[in-house]
């Protein structure tokens, strides 16, 4: 086979692999377990030790591929202009939020009357990327600030939204 | 198990009750199945993994 040349780190296309491949897992179970539907994993009166770590292993995923998404958003901004890399980020954006609400609520349920409408990792993503677009006209430091906020403050709002 | 395919469109009444509660496999055969889905699409991610990168002009690409 003939060698592609590719320009990338390849670490981080290894490490959303290595994630997408687990995130299948949870979403298996979702779809095949006994009583999936019915019972959270995570609900300690009704889960056993392997159904839990199951599910825990996967909490990883969405983190990661946030995490990820904003390294690429940076990696993609040494190469071009800020006025590039807004507009990437935005269409992104906006497309990851018409993707999540059109294509994947109807592979989750297959209701093409669409009653129920979950907004999931991939809308956080899209939403996530429309900020960036605007945020990356601040100083890096401040950047810095804004996100050390997020990560460690996050669990605030938690039971009050 | 079930037959009737109409069951798994997850409506809201899906949720809102408990139709669905015997409905399922063991946790060996969905590990099972897990891989199996991830063997099947390995051949074809690779697929598209050089596709991409021979297209690397094809602006669309990049939003898939």
């Amino acid at each position: 086979m003939n060698q592609v040349t590719k320009p990338r780190i390849e670490s981080i296309d290894i490490l959303r692999g290595v994630v997408m491949v687990l995130m299948a897992l949870d979403h298996t179970r979702d779809y095949f377990h006994l009583g999936a539907l019915v019972n959270d994993p995570t609900d300690l009166a009704t889960t056993t030790p392997v159904i839990f770590l199951t599910r825990f292993i996967t909490h990883f995923c969405a983190p990661v591929f946030i995490f990820l998404a904003g390294t690429s958003a940076f990696l993609y901004g040494t190469r071009k202009t800020k006025t590039e890399l807004f507009k990437f980020l935005i269409t992104r954006g906006l497309w990851l939020i018409i993707v999540e609400i059109v294509i994947m609520n109807f592979i989750w349920f297959f209701d093409i009357r669409y009653s129920t409408i979950l907004l999931q990792v991939i809308f956080a993503i899209g939403v996530s990327m429309i900020v960036l677009g605007m945020l990356i006209y601040l100083p890096q430091k401040a950047i810095l600030v804004l996100a050390l906020v997020l990560i460690a403050g996050h669990n605030l709002l938690d039971g009050r939204l | 198990m079930i037959l009737d395919w109409k069951v798994l469109i997850l409506n809201e009444s899906v949720f809102t009750s408990a139709k669905l509660a015997s409905y399922g496999y063991p946790l060996w055969v969905v590990y099972l199945i897990w891989i199996s889905i991830v063997l099947l699409l390995y051949p074809l991610s690779k697929k598209y993994m050089i596709y991409k990168a021979r297209n690397m002009d094809k602006w669309w690409l990049s939003y898939l």
